[in-house]
């Protein structure tokens, strides 16, 4: 069964023909939201969101158009969703950045929804390509999540200096993945 | 990056990254974004975090999201599991549990079509990840469908293939989608079977920890009344106290009637979700937790010891579903049971094989502790300390208190937790995040160094943990009274006591009536609010009065508020330290401001308390009382000092503002409305 069937299934009312799409898709969604969420771990509760709306609302869907950019709109309403909540929630709470970032985020929402499909395959290659230590600092951080002094304590330095690396690690980070998307632009 | 960073930037910005800025470097950084390179690096720097994080992380599997997903757009059921409805929602889960164990009959197992042919008669599970409502008419599961789908699929093509399934290509075929229909119904009914034991397990905690509780408060009662007996037995006792004590047995009887009652909902709603969910045939496959290791059964043969105690202070008991027994250190803790500690110098640290380590403070009460998808600790009352040590994502620990629930990857946080509703669930964060969420539903984040409370009439949100600094060496805080909820603590204020009044001089009436509703708790501060009620000048004005109870009375101590004046003709705001049921007429005022001149406030009998105004922002007045001296400060700075007539009985604070009186008459300047704000009131006592 193809998607095209697979969505006539569902509307003709026999919904186990949805498992086919949430399947296809769940994947490629978690990894397109996750930089747009609040939390990485929201990326997963947006694409559980995502394809709730989409049952729902799975009558409006123009079948002469993408799927995955209709989900993309559908997932990117809901990340807008709780940024928008995140600006409430900062501005009751009087706190400046945050309230400055959820705006930024919002900004950046659909601009950021044109080009993000190579991003997180950039970043994948560039998080190889970094030396073993530095690959470990950012699992510690990132993946186990300890703090700063836990990380120091891990590699025989201060928090300051755990700080200091894995800031140079991030732009490192960033500047390979630009390098990287704009190598690929060319190369297309 | 092709540009350079501004340095101060990079360093701000990597602090922002590592949650260490402080305030004022928040508003430097925010500056800094008004430069759009600056911007667009601090948007890609943010983001980053999360991408990696989600690069590296593995996401759930296929069949983990589409479970999720079939039970969101199938739960009609999730409508009634209304947020904030403890008994309905465990009635939901226990019917739906009884409609499943109902569906489920080995009839039905046997012969799933009209299942399939009539699917809205399913009744599907839900998740604690469903949060939307149900879609439009869709009453049928499609994952059950799809399960039903495929067994028909194998019974069509073996009546249709089996004439020819002499041929053994044929026949293998049948053979092969049958198994197929076969292990995919298997499949969705473990995952179903699975959610169901998740909720009918959540609910027997939480009957278990209403019952636990409702028994705790009895022993109290229980105590109380022996107390009360005792003293009942002391001869020459005078007709006030033995009115009192009466008064005291009566209400102490009504509240045993009503909390047995309690406790009999409790301990019916316990049995009921005792009543194994499981009893469909497979019932030899005991349901995996998503490490593998075998979940406590009901006859529990092998139960690996969750956590173990470490160390015991004071009373400290295990609690069983049938009843408790002391505990000693080295204890080992199993699934389903639970820890209480006694009075003020209880306490138990409980230490959990990941090095977790929570430590419960005196009176407090752990219903149980359970393994399900990561720890699960129902927290009933009191105050725990818990420092988590990083747990797996897909297994967080989860606190379940009865105002909310506090999830933890990995953090140090302090809970506390008081039966009664209205104060609810203190969630203060030291170091990671915690997401905590209320009765109502809503979900805050708590980051470090911030604190949230979930309670009913109480917003949700997060707000910065402020260390309260000891005014100097000697000093030690007693006790702090703050303001977050709607109106302020009836076990620490009371509105309107009737006190005796400042009359005013001769000739100058005082001009309001005190009224409870003229105080209010806003942003974090009580308001009391002076309104005149009329439109003429000399209308009367109602007014407010906030006094501490007798338990907060106090001999000695300095005695810090957080305050800001009104300013207007006629009004005056007092604070002052009072007797608590006014037995002494001795009283230290700690700040009278007259609304006419907020630069000019008195302390003492005539202390100058001056060169600030109060009217135009909080300021912290405290006064210092020892035995033979007074000292009054204005932020900080000494203002004078007494060694006169220095009071020797305990004394309240009692914070009023008054229309009229010592403070002169109202005139036609005078603003309509006016409002005295305090932030907090402390009380240190000498180390």
């Amino acid at each position: 069964m193809d998607e095209q069937e697979a969505i006539l299934e569902v509307l003709a009312g026999r919904t186990s023909a949805f498992g086919l799409l949430v399947r296809k898709y769940h994947r490629p969604l978690y990894y397109f939201v996750v930089g747009k969420v609040t939390e990485d771990a929201e990326a997963e509760d947006i694409v559980q969101k995502t394809f709730v709306t989409a049952y729902q609302r799975l009558r409006e869907f123009d079948r002469t158009k993408s799927l995955v950019f209709w989900l993309r709109g559908i997932a990117l309403n809901h990340c807008r969703n709780e940024w928008k909540r995140v600006e409430r929630q900062g501005q009751l709470e009087n706190r400046v950045l945050e309230v400055k970032r959820a705006q930024l985020e919002l900004g950046s929402l659909e601009e950021s929804a044109t080009q993000e499909t190579g991003r997180i395959e950039a970043l994948r290659k560039c998080i190889e390509a970094l030396g073993p230590s530095d690959q470990n600092v950012v699992r510690l951080r990132f993946v186990e999540e300890l703090p700063l002094k836990a990380i120091g304590a891990a590699l025989n330095k201060t928090a300051e200096a755990a700080r200091l690396l894995l800031f140079r690690i991030r732009i490192r980070l960033l500047g390979c993945v630009k390098k990287r998307l704009a190598l690929e632009e060319v190369s297309s | 990056m092709s540009q350079p960073l501004p340095p101060r930037f990079e360093d701000l910005l990597s602090r922002y990254l590592d949650s260490t800025l402080t305030e004022a470097e928040q508003a430097e950084l925010a500056e800094l974004l008004k430069d759009a390179l600056l911007e667009k690096t601090f948007l890609e720097a943010t983001r980053l975090g999360r991408e990696i994080a989600g690069v590296l992380s593995k996401p759930i599997s296929d069949d983990e999201m589409t479970a999720l997903v079939d039970v969101d757009i199938n739960t009609e059921e999730g409508s009634k599991i209304a947020p904030g409805k403890d008994t309905q929602r465990i009635s939901a889960i226990l019917d739906r549990i009884d409609r499943d164990r109902d569906s489920e009959s080995p009839r039905e197992q046997q012969s799933p079509k009209p299942e399939a042919q009539n699917p809205a008669k399913r009744s599907p599970p839900s998740t604690r990840r469903s949060r939307l409502a149900p879609p439009r008419s869709s009453p049928s599961s499609w994952i059950f469908g799809l399960a039903a789908a495929g067994v028909l699929l194998a019974v069509s093509l073996f009546f249709v293939l089996s004439p020819s399934e002499s041929d053994p290509a044929t026949a293998e075929m049948a053979r092969q989608s049958r198994a197929r229909a076969s292990k995919e119904a298997e499949a969705r009914r473990q995952v179903k079977q699975d959610l169901l034991e998740r909720e009918r397990a959540q609910a027997r905690a939480e009957a278990e920890a209403k019952r636990l509780d409702a028994e705790a408060r009895l022993e109290d009662i229980r105590r109380k009344q022996e107390a009360l007996a005792l003293t009942a037995a002391q001869p020459g006792q005078i007709p006030a106290e033995q009115d009192k004590r009466k008064a005291e047995e009566k209400q102490l009887a009504s509240d045993k009637t009503r909390i047995e009652q309690e406790l009999r909902e409790a301990t019916q709603l316990a049995k009921k979700t005792e009543r194994p969910a499981l009893t469909e045939p497979h019932q030899e496959e005991k349901p995996l937790s998503t490490q593998g290791t075998p979940l406590v059964s009901s006859q529990g043969t092998t139960q690996p010891a969750l956590a173990q105690v470490e160390e015991v202070a004071g009373e400290a008991f295990v609690v069983m579903k049938d009843g408790k027994s002391l505990v000693t250190a080295g204890a080992d803790l199993l699934p389903g049971q639970g820890v209480l500690t006694g009075g003020s110098t209880s306490r138990i640290v409980l230490r959990f094989p990941d090095k977790t380590r929570v430590d419960l403070g005196p009176e407090t009460l752990l219903a149980e502790l359970k393994a399900d998808s990561g720890k699960r600790l129902a927290l009933t009352r009191g105050t725990i300390l818990a420092v988590v040590a990083k747990q797996p994502k897909d297994q967080p620990m989860i606190f379940t208190m009865p105002h909310g629930q506090a999830k933890v990857v990995g953090t140090t946080l302090r809970l506390v937790v008081d039966p009664d509703p209205k104060k609810g669930t203190r969630l203060e964060v030291e170091e990671g995040k915690v997401e905590l969420k209320n009765l109502a539903g809503k979900t805050v984040y708590v980051e470090s160094g911030h604190y949230a409370v979930a309670a009913a009439g109480v917003e949700l949100v997060a707000r910065k943990l402020e260390s309260i600094p000891a005014p100097g060496p000697s000093w030690i805080l007693d006790f702090q009274a703050e303001f977050a909820n709607a109106k302020p603590d009836p076990s620490v204020w009371i509105l309107n006591r009737g006190f005796p009044e400042p009359s005013g001089p001769p000739g100058v009436p005082v001009k309001h009536t005190y009224v409870d509703k003229a105080v209010e708790c806003k942003g974090g501060s009580a308001i009391i609010h002076a309104d005149r009620k009329g439109a003429a000048a000399d209308s009367g004005w109602t007014s407010g009065y906030l006094g501490m109870t007798r338990k907060y009375a106090r001999l000695y101590g300095r005695f810090e508020v957080c305050c800001k004046m009104p300013k207007g003709t006629g009004l005056e705001s007092w604070i002052r330290l009072i007797s608590p049921e006014f037995e002494s007429p001795q009283d230290i005022a700690l700040l009278v401001v007259r609304g006419d001149s907020p630069t000019s406030g008195q302390g003492g009998g005539a202390i100058p308390m001056g060169g600030v105004d109060f009217s135009d922002g909080f300021h912290i007045v405290a006064c210092e009382w020892e035995s033979g001296s007074i000292k009054w400060y204005v932020d900080g700075e000494l203002k004078g000092s007494t060694s006169e007539n220095v009071p020797k009985k305990p004394l309240a604070v009692v914070i009023n503002l008054t229309v009229g009186g010592w403070g002169g008459l109202p005139d036609s300047s005078t603003p309509s409305s006016a409002a005295l704000e305090i932030k907090y009131v402390r009380v240190f006592k000498n180390k």
